[in-house]
């Protein structure tokens, strides 16, 4: 059927569930997840073909009235339903998701360095090596300063700080084999104050040898051994133009820019809102197909231009959205213009 | 038509305009179906109706689309 019907359709199934499920909960119930195993039904949707939808049923038990009810629902899509029989789903834990987390060839410890590696300080997460810049202070990568120099405590991260890849946790105990360069500049991210741009750079330790803004291979990626030549403005971007970025988490994906000058955009952090302006927005291409997740920080998000790559953005943060009545994710990037700007550098060319 | 400069001054107009409404989630350009440029207004998921309805759907003659958003993360890992 098509994406409008099968919408249709599965609003339809949530009202009626809704209705049945507010009925028989008592007035004192904290929560609209029925109980009992075999009266939970889930409904979704996938894309089987072009242009072709199907309702998606998941049931925990082959019986009881969740499962009379998913029959009842696939006889009115005249068939154009799967039902499935899902007996527990369970949110991993944290160091699960953690160790599960990671393209493996971005992940481990890689030299020469490339983008998209996994990059970190002593006192922070990992994030992504997002590309290499010439600044006064020399060769080096960027990321995010809450990479590199890690918010919580803005006196962690101190010029001529360690950075090692990979970054924790791909690496729970760093070695001096895993450093690779030191921090040497980055914009502070204030809590009091708006931020245009979330940046850090390492410049590079002696003997660190580097491949510059190439694609790496490896990683289904279209563009690989191309190289990032340039940067470019937000006049590069329309509504669904398409933007790609490799990172340490999701490797190479693609993402719709869905809009640009983005100001007062509050990123949520356990010590309060940090408030951002002049963000580009990505939408997902599906909630299957995220453009980034935890770890991706710092990665450069390019687009095509007359066939070459440009650089436009370094992503830093991502929610969620409704669009449509649909929830949608989505990625943030701050200008990478601005952010060279800032540091008074360039797009490394090799 | 909207020109991407129009819709540039809409949406600075429109951060003077919505600078004390609670909720606000981000004020940009963003563009129709057919590529119009136009000003986007992200709110909280948790906003109100009642509220969403002050924001208006045009100012200076360049349509507002408003998208509620939820929490926006930093995307480190492990931090």
């Amino acid at each position: 059927m098509q994406r409008a019907s099968v919408l249709e359709l599965k609003k339809k199934v949530l009202r009626s569930l809704n209705r049945s499920t507010i009925a028989r909960v008592s007035a004192g119930a904290q929560g609209l997840v029925p109980e009992r195993l075999e009266r939970r039904l889930a409904v979704g949707y996938s894309q089987v073909k072009k242009e072709e939808y199907r309702l998606e049923l998941r049931v925990q038990k082959g019986r009881g009235p969740a499962y009379a009810e998913a029959e009842k629902v696939k006889e009115l899509a005249k068939g154009e339903a799967s039902i499935d029989i899902v007996p527990r789903i369970e949110i991993p834990s944290t160091a699960a998701l953690l160790e599960a987390s990671g393209k493996p060839s971005l992940i481990g410890q890689q030299r020469p360095l490339h983008m998209g590696l996994s990059v970190g300080h002593a006192a922070g997460g990992a994030g992504t090596l997002g590309c290499f810049v010439e600044t006064p202070d020399g060769e080096g990568f960027l990321s995010n300063q809450h990479v590199l120099a890690p918010i919580e405590d803005v006196k962690t991260g101190a010029h001529g700080d360690r950075i090692y890849q990979p970054g924790r946790p791909d690496r729970p105990r760093l070695t001096a084999r895993d450093e690779v360069a030191r921090l040497s500049n980055y914009g502070v991210v204030d809590r009091s104050n708006r931020n245009a741009v979330d940046w850090a750079i390492a410049t590079l330790s002696d003997g660190v040898a580097h491949e510059g803004n190439r694609i790496p291979t490896g990683l289904d990626c279209p563009f690989e051994g191309k190289v990032v030549q340039r940067t470019g403005g937000y006049d590069l971007l329309g509504l669904d133009a398409l933007v790609y970025k490799v990172g340490r988490t999701t490797g190479f994906t693609i993402g719709l820019v869905s809009a640009v000058a983005l100001d007062n955009v509050p990123v949520w952090t356990p010590q309060g809102n940090v408030i951002f302006d002049n963000v580009i927005e990505v939408r997902w291409l599906s909630d299957d197909i995220p453009f980034s997740a935890p770890g991706d920080s710092g990665s450069a998000v390019f687009t095509e231009d007359e066939s070459d790559l440009v650089a436009i953005g370094l992503h830093f943060a991502g929610g969620r959205a409704e669009r449509d009545g649909e929830e949608v994710g989505l990625s943030f990037a701050c200008s990478l213009t601005d952010v060279l700007s800032d540091c008074d550098g360039e797009l490394h060319r090799s | 038509m909207t020109t991407m400069q129009q819709a540039l001054a809409a949406k600075d107009q429109a951060i003077k305009l919505l600078a004390k409404t609670a909720g606000i989630a981000g004020i940009g350009v963003t563009w129709s179906r057919d590529g119009e440029p136009r000003v986007r207004v992200n709110v909280d998921e948790s906003m109100p109706p009642s509220e969403r309805r002050k924001i208006p759907a045009r100012i200076s003659g360049v349509a507002i689309e408003v998208q509620p958003v939820g929490r926006l993360v930093f995307h480190s890992a492990g931090s």
